[in-house]
């Protein structure tokens, strides 16, 4: 009752300008339970009655596949009880022997001590003694040996196993009798981090088989379009998929809010209004926020018009007053909370009645995450996603429907990216010599890749296999946040903001450049490549930095061709040429001066995707007195825009050029590329899903009202041209010309 | 093909930065033995790298030591001799014997003041208590140990209630011909996960030492070098080293390990380092075994090669096919053998 009163207070508002675009109720259901075939120990099941717990049907299924001795991955979402669904038949099997061990990998360290808690707790309950310990980088040196003696349950991150596996033989008991890998939070394993954690995964594998150990995957991750797909790149296995839902919920109304309908005041006002009226209307709230100012300034403004009591949270707090945050939304001392996406995830807050988004958090993945944080039980909740000026957040409010479909976001692994490869062949050829018969491992091109080691001096053939030759350890120089190439420092008063690709370094760090950090805004003093470093410092800036280049493709190879009419449609390796040559300052969009800059041309080889346009499509252009070279411009920013709703990544990670004669295809092409050294697989995915990219993009550019296109359609804000020239109209031209093309 | 090798340089390059980071890093702390070169002995070093590529180029390790191929079924690597009329006097059961039993805190419970107050009491010697109903059976087990030479379980209880710096528990290496002791030192190409690419031992015997080491000529002689090295160092009554107790022994086994063949070595082990540094420490501003050579043994090295530039010295061997860079590996590693067998009859010496 509290929430459809609301809403309609809400309609009231002096400022409501018919900004809610559509209330989706998501209706309650009913809890589905379902019997073991055969009952958990009496213990466990004594704990389970205790508090009430009885099993649904995903969690039964879980137990029954992992009892049966399959990998799973279970998509069910937040707050289903995922923890205990697996928790459950692992600690069954642990608790038959007496050595058995199971590994449990967070992508964060800060996620691990929540998750010890909860198997302590388990523990205690079950009457059982695994010493479940986390192990990481910031275990103390002296708890060490202690806990690789002893401990059955170890939690861990990726970055921490990525160092200790060379040290394999102090961890001898503990791997020779693994008999679990679980790996919550799958769906952070994608795109450069996936990839890398995919192969890190091959080498623990091949470590375990030395042991004799051959674990069963465990998968915890959210919805997404390609969860079986996902979880066989990430670890090699063939899994089961638990993705239907026997928990209990309660109503959910999911709002779509379009600020742009009352373009007399600010998005973040409206954000920050709207969360006052729901703390006044009783509704426990949490807002998350696109950037760290933005949950101060939300909860500042907010505070204003309530009595309630607020507060903001974010990382970078202290300790101490996280956990009092997380304590007073837990106790519902505290009415509102306005977050950055610190708080998606992991963190124990209990349920909340209402969450509002502030801004498309880019993936729908994260929004139903961010969303998972409201419904209490069977009461109702409320979700209220705010949506910004960009192609994807005015897509969904446009196109509501489109976000409740079945999912069609595909998390992105690479596994054939030369340079991931080489550096994780090179770190595991350092922890245990690979024989010919440890090649498969690493896919069809070990010997090749090999032979390229060896030439550098960096591994040698030996009869016992190819052993590491010395110089640094390798898990020291390969990271797995970044390809192997270059990486840039980003540095303000001493401390490491950020490390970037030098690709990106270039186009955002050059001197004079406004840079982003979780929102805040830094000038840009200085650039070294040679040292590897950038300096910023921190600056309240209220203009933005646009960066000018000038790029150039070359085809290298042709990996896959399909023609769509008349379009002829590809994918495959690029060669890409960049250089920066200047930038624009800018105030809401209008450029307030030109700086040129003579920074080094950078080459790099990638994946892309292209298109080649007929003639006919250009005569049709021509005829409509529209601009041709304007229209593919536009059509490119637009399909780049929308990239990121089939293959999961930052529109940042990819690029794209556009030209009305390109001199490898003789004709009128559109690449987009990605932005990474090698390429990370958006493009192939994107070759995959082309038709249905082509659809709604056609439906973004065709739906936004703008007259000749905005922030919130064909600009973007990475055109190395400065967003010229753009035709809307001709770009829809080309994008229906498509769509006739496929539909054909 | 060709951007495979240019992903691969790359690596190659920033294994070699890594490297070099570590040379001069001023926020890492140096480990023992492993101290960092500072810029002037850098380049100082590599002055004497170039002269000696010079020097000699085209030579061979044949024509300049006494040298042997060696082989066992994992392969071949080289062995390289040098006899040093170095004479050690060590051997002295009957002092052994008195030190040990004159020492009453071997037993459970007695600390210093209870040993005052035992000494008070006219008992000074273990075997005055070998009927006592508290400890007689421990003094018991002790003296058979002696009579035994079973220098494991004395090792064991000395370091159970004495500190291992304790000069009673070099003491104990007067039980041990001279002959059946190994001085022990490896060269490596970095702290752990690299390989080693030398590995030196000093066997006395009578009025000489002989220096053996064990050379691998390019990473596949790792192995058979160290299971050479190994065996030789099974067999020995006791180990001698500088640090070996933290890096050379468990150096060895991570070797081992890496190559699959996990092993299990407890030696009676001398392991000097704890002793210099109780002696010594006062005096010298460190206890590298090259400061107490200088300080303590009077002695001076013509060339030296600071530890951390061993790996680009026998990269440059390889890369050059050179030998010049791998002599002052070897003098290195003999002199540091050396050393320390003058070292050990100081530190033995009652």
């Amino acid at each position: 009752m509290k929430i459809e009163s609301l809403l309609e207070y809400l309609q009231q508002l002096d400022w409501y300008r018919g900004q809610i675009e559509i209330i989706k109720k998501i209706p309650e259901q009913a809890p589905i339970y379902a019997e073991l075939s055969t009952p958990l120990s009496i213990a466990i099941q004594r704990h389970l009655d205790r508090r009430g717990i009885k099993l649904y049907t995903h969690q039964a299924r879980a137990i029954e596949l992992l009892r049966e001795g399959k990998n799973i991955i279970l998509t069910t979402p937040t707050a289903s009880g995922k923890t205990l669904a697996f928790n459950l038949p692992i600690f069954e099997k642990l608790s038959k022997s007496k050595t058995g061990t199971a590994l449990y990998l967070y992508p964060l360290k800060a996620l691990a001590n929540d998750q010890l808690r909860s198997l302590q707790e388990l523990e205690a309950a079950a009457s059982l003694n695994f010493h479940a310990s986390v192990y990481d980088g910031d275990t103390p040196e002296h708890l060490r040996p202690r806990i690789r003696e002893r401990a059955r349950i170890i939690v861990s991150n990726p970055y921490a196993i990525h160092q200790y596996l060379a040290w394999h033989n102090k961890w001898k008991r503990f791997f020779e009798n693994l008999q679990f890998v679980v790996l919550d939070e799958a769906h952070r394993y994608r795109g450069v981090f996936g990839s890398n954690v995919a192969l890190l995964l091959r080498r623990l594998l091949r470590i375990l088989a030395f042991y004799g150990a051959k674990p069963q995957f465990v998968l915890a991750s959210a919805t997404m379009a390609n969860p079986l797909e996902h979880a066989h790149k990430l670890t090699g296995q063939n899994f089961s998929l638990i993705a239907e839902d026997g928990s209990a919920h309660g109503r959910k109304f999911f709002v779509f809010w379009n600020p742009l309908k009352n373009e007399a005041k600010s998005v973040h006002r409206q954000s920050s209004d709207l969360l006052a009226q729901h703390v006044n209307a009783d509704l426990q709230t949490l807002c998350f926020t696109v950037s760290r100012k933005m949950a101060e300034l939300t909860t500042h403004w907010a505070q204003h018009a309530t009595h309630k009591t607020l507060a903001a949270y974010r990382a970078g707090y202290l300790p101490e007053d996280r956990r009092r945050i997380e304590q007073g939304l837990k106790e519902k001392t505290l009415h509102g909370v306005a977050t950055t996406n610190a708080l998606e995830l992991g963190v124990d807050i209990g349920s909340l009645d209402s969450v509002i988004i502030s801004g498309y958090p880019g993936t729908v993945l994260s929004t139903w995450q961010q969303a998972g944080r409201a419904g209490r039980g069977q009461q109702d909740s409320m979700v209220t996603l705010v949506g910004f000026e960009n192609p994807l957040d005015q897509y969904f409010m446009r196109h509501p429907e489109r976000f409740f479909e079945r999912p069609h976001e595909h998390a992105i692994i690479d596994l054939e990216n030369e340079h991931i490869l080489l550096a994780h062949l090179m770190c595991a050829v350092a922890e245990l010599p690979v024989k010919e018969s440890d090649e498969h491992y690493f896919g069809p091109r070990g010997p090749e890749l090999m032979n390229a080691l060896q030439a550098q001096h960096l591994i040698q053939k030996t009869p016992m296999g190819w052993v590491y030759r010395g110089m640094a350890r390798p898990a020291e120089i390969v990271s797995l946040d970044n390809i192997s190439a270059q990486t840039i420092r980003v540095l303000c008063d001493g401390e490491i903001l950020e490390t970037i690709e030098q690709q990106r370094a270039l186009e955002e760090t050059h001197p004079g450049a406004v840079f982003l950090h979780q929102g805040e805004t830094f000038l840009m003093e200085s650039l070294n490549l040679g040292q590897g470093i950038a300096i910023a410092r921190h600056a309240d800036l209220d203009y933005y930095t646009d960066t000018l280049k000038s790029s150039e493709i070359r085809i290298r190879r042709v990996q896959d061709t399909k023609s769509i009419g008349a379009f002829e449609l590809n994918v495959g390796d690029v060669f890409v040429k960049e250089q920066v040559i200047g930038f624009r300052v800018m105030r809401f969009d209008k450029p307030l001066g030109v700086h040129a800059l003579d920074s080094p041309s950078t080459e790099f080889e990638t994946v892309a995707l292209w298109f080649t346009l007929p003639s006919s499509v250009r005569d049709t252009v021509a005829k409509a007195g529209f601009d041709w070279a304007g229209g593919l411009h536009a059509a490119e920013h637009a399909l780049i825009a929308m990239t990121p709703y089939f293959a999961m990544c930052d529109r940042w990670d990819i690029g794209g050029l556009s030209t009305s004669l390109h001199a490898d295809t003789g004709t009128a092409t559109i690449f987009i590329y990605d932005g990474f050294q090698g390429g990370i697989g958006i493009a192939e995915k994107t070759f995959e899903l082309f038709s249905q990219l082509v659809q709604t993009t056609y439906e973004l550019v065709r739906d936004c009202p703008c007259e000749t296109g905005c922030p919130s359609c064909i600009y973007s804000p990475k055109c190395g041209n400065g967003n010229e020239p753009l035709d809307k109209r001709a770009a829809l031209v080309i994008l229906s010309e498509l769509m006739k093309s496929i539909n054909l | 093909m060709k951007d495979l090798a240019q992903i691969a340089e790359r690596l190659k390059r920033r294994a070699q930065i890594a490297q070099q980071d570590a040379y001069f890093s001023p926020d890492r702390e140096g480990p023992f033995g492993f101290a960092r070169a500072s810029a002037s002995e850098f380049d100082a070093a590599m002055r004497l790298k170039r002269s000696l590529l010079t020097e000699f180029k085209g030579a061979q390790l044949e024509e300049i030591y006494q040298t042997q191929f060696e082989q066992n079924e994992f392969g071949t690597f080289l062995r390289i001799t040098h006899q040093e009329p170095i004479a050690l006097t060590t051997f002295d059961p009957g002092f052994a014997q008195e030190v040990i039993e004159s020492e009453l805190k071997l037993l459970y419970g007695v600390g210093p003041t209870l040993e005052h107050a035992l000494n008070a009491r006219g008992i000074n010697k273990l075997s005055d208590l070998a009927q006592h109903p508290r400890w007689g059976q421990e003094v018991q087990h002790i003296l058979d140990w002696m009579q035994a030479r079973d220098l494991k379980q004395l090792e064991n209880q000395l370091a159970r209630w004495l500190p291992r710096s304790h000069p009673t528990a070099i003491r104990l290496a007067h039980f041990i011909e001279p002959t059946s002791l190994v001085f022990f030192d490896l060269e490596s190409m970095g702290l752990f996960g690299r390989p080693i690419i030398l590995l030196g031992v000093a066997c006395p015997c009578g009025q000489a030492i002989e220096v053996h080491q064990f050379f691998a000529r390019n990473i596949t002689e790792e192995l058979p070098a160290l299971v050479h090295t190994f065996e030789q160092l099974r067999l020995a009554k006791a180990i001698v080293s500088y640090n070996g107790r933290a890096f050379d022994v468990n150096y060895i086994k991570d070797r081992l390990n890496y190559y699959g063949m996990p092993c299990q070595f407890e030696p009676v082990h001398f392991d000097l380092l704890a002793h210099a540094r109780r002696r010594f420490r006062e005096f010298l501003p460190d206890v590298r075994l090259e400061t107490v050579e200088r300080e303590i043994l009077r002695k001076e090295r013509s060339i030296d090669l600071p530890s951390v530039l061993v790996p680009d010295f026998y990269n440059t061997y390889l890369e050059e096919q050179n030998i010049g860079p791998l002599i002052p590996i070897l003098e290195h590693n003999k002199q540091d053998l050396l050393s320390l067998s003058l070292l050990f009859a100081k530190l033995c010496e009652p």
